[in-house]
């Protein structure tokens, strides 16, 4: 089958590999429809998550169809359209029996690699570095779903492909953002990054009853696409200070949960943004907590910062004063997929949530080293780049 | 630039790599601790069971095992460590992984129903620059804090 391949720190090629097989009972073989781009790609790309091996298949927001079931597989059979959920959950561990799915104990094949780093391991996902498993990615025509009676979940007729695909990880994501943050009825909500998780956690916000959402980015087309298709208010921050305009929007108080949706490659402005970039460049530090740094000084007294943007490793110049001297909440996670994606399937047929515009450039697999270029420098207004194995 | 990039990151690679083989080495050298995990299952259910599912049954009499109730429902402690008598396992760090990927395993087992592997499907290719990524994941399960 044709795979999209990790080749090296900035080298993408698709590559004709072995198809998947079924390797434990409780596995499924998706033949993959479509399967989406994702911010936290371009980490693994520019070699800031260091565990890729020449060969990967990357990939894990994504949906198909069932083409074989293993043996031990009660919930689903061959010819169910599903999406699935990108982390994989054994749906036996403590975790994942207290819908902490992405913590799962038991699906990371490499645990001492994060265990060594982090002190306990996450669970595995899918295309996402032999630290996080090892698992082929579903940059693919097919790939291997373990657990699949937890994971993998029926898209309603109403949902289509191109819509259904997000609800693998954007949708659930931006959803953790704003439940994990604590969102309440009235509260003013501020999500930095307007890429489609920021969209979702912007949109989520919104359903939890959030009385006024505001979001920050610095391209226009994503702020104008966010304004029409969220329907929230919208900041550039390349054109004014965040700071004061948050103050000025939220009567002097700030808002009371600031999400943040961007990561580890996090753009900004002046001495600082120039600092982070640097010491990143140079590897003295792996990640750039720009946004985080902005929503913990932006975020109210006794407020709420959600870390929704994949992180690696270390910071620099973390204001921890300010989160201890303000008070406030500070938490972050990986989405918990399994938790989430059947309310929000649910949600998406009935026309609350709208993915259907994230999807700017439709592609085939073998397009894909352009699509992900298109992604990684925003060009020609790219959200999501979205592939089609079988085309 | 660009090769200085690559290489820049690959170090990070590397690192991880002689990192975790660091601590595989240095294993033999300490102390030797049990390797400990909790189980969600409830204590009454599997204390009583003789032969515990996986390797960690198979090595049952070179091992001291124990089990105890874990605080607030949360399922049963276990601890395990080779016997003090057994020099063999001793001598070397082997065992010691060994047991902790069996202690994996049979915690995989009794919560999950299987252990899962990764996908059989090799796509990888051998490259010299990532060999401390091979080693690392050749270790996967026998290292780490279990």
């Amino acid at each position: 089958m044709k795979a999209l391949c990790w080749n090296g720190v900035n080298e993408l090629i698709v590559e004709n590999v072995d198809d998947p097989t079924i390797v434990n009972d409780r596995d499924v073989i998706v033949k993959v429809r479509k399967s989406s781009v994702c911010g936290s790609d371009l980490h693994l790309l520019g070699g800031y998550m260091p565990a890729m091996r020449k060969g990967d298949v990357i990939g894990h927001e994504f949906m198909g169809e069932i083409v074989e079931v293993g043996p031990e597989v009660k919930k689903h059979k061959v010819g169910d359209r599903v999406v699935v959920a990108s982390f994989i959950g054994c749906g036996g561990c403590w975790y994942c029996k207290n819908d902490l799915w992405s913590l799962c104990d038991n699906t990371n094949t490499n645990p001492a690699l994060t265990e060594t780093a982090y002190g306990f391991a996450p669970g595995g996902i899918y295309g996402y570095s032999h630290a996080l498993g090892g698992y082929k990615g579903s940059h693919a025509e097919y790939v291997r779903v373990p657990f699949a009676d937890f994971g993998a979940f029926n898209v309603p007729e109403s949902v289509s492909d191109e819509a259904a695909v997000f609800a693998s990880d954007s949708v659930p994501t931006g959803w953790t953002g704003a439940d994990l943050g604590g969102v309440k009825p009235g509260d003013v909500v501020a999500v930095w990054g307007c890429g489609a998780v920021g969209q979702m956690a912007a949109r989520s916000a919104m359903l939890l009853g959030a009385e006024r959402v505001i979001a920050i980015d610095r391209l226009p087309e994503r702020l104008e696409m966010t304004e029409k298709h969220i329907g929230c208010e919208t900041i550039d921050y390349a054109q004014t200070s965040i700071q004061e305009e948050l103050r000025e929007r939220t009567g002097g108080r700030g808002p009371d949960v600031c999400i943040e949706a961007v990561g580890m490659e996090a753009h900004g402005t002046g001495i600082g943004y120039a600092y982070d970039q640097v010491k990143q460049q140079l590897r003295m530090h792996t990640d750039r907590p720009t946004a985080v740094r902005e929503a913990i000084l932006a975020c109210r007294k006794g407020g709420s910062v959600f870390v929704l943007g994949v992180f690696g490793g270390m910071v620099d110049k973390f204001p921890l004063g300010a989160v201890i001297n303000k008070g406030l909440r500070l938490a972050g996670s990986q989405q918990p997929g399994q938790r989430y994606i059947p309310m929000l399937l649910e949600r998406m047929a009935k026309g609350e949530i709208s993915t259907d515009h994230l999807l700017t450039h439709s592609m085939s697999l073998d397009e894909g080293p352009r699509g992900y270029e298109l992604f990684k420098n925003k060009d020609e207004g790219c959200v999501r780049a979205v592939f089609s194995p079988q085309r | 630039m660009a090769k200085t990039m690559r290489a820049a990151a690959m170090m990070g690679g590397i690192a991880g790599g002689v990192v975790v083989a660091a601590r595989a080495k240095s294993s033999v050298r300490q102390q030797p601790r049990p390797h400990v995990a909790t189980i969600d299952r409830p204590f009454d259910e599997i204390s009583h069971i003789n032969d515990l599912p996986g390797r960690l049954g198979e090595l049952r009499d070179r091992i001291d095992l124990r089990m105890s109730p874990a605080p607030g429902d949360r399922g049963t402690e276990i601890s395990v460590r080779h016997k003090a008598s057994d020099s063999s396992a001793n001598a070397t760090g082997e065992f010691d992984r060994e047991l902790r990927e069996a202690l994996r395993e049979t915690k995989s087992l009794l919560e999950a129903g299987e252990f899962v592997q990764p996908d059989r499907e090799n796509t990888t290719q051998r490259t010299i620059m990532g060999l401390p990524i091979d080693l690392a994941s050749s270790l996967g399960r026998k290292e780490g804090r279990l």
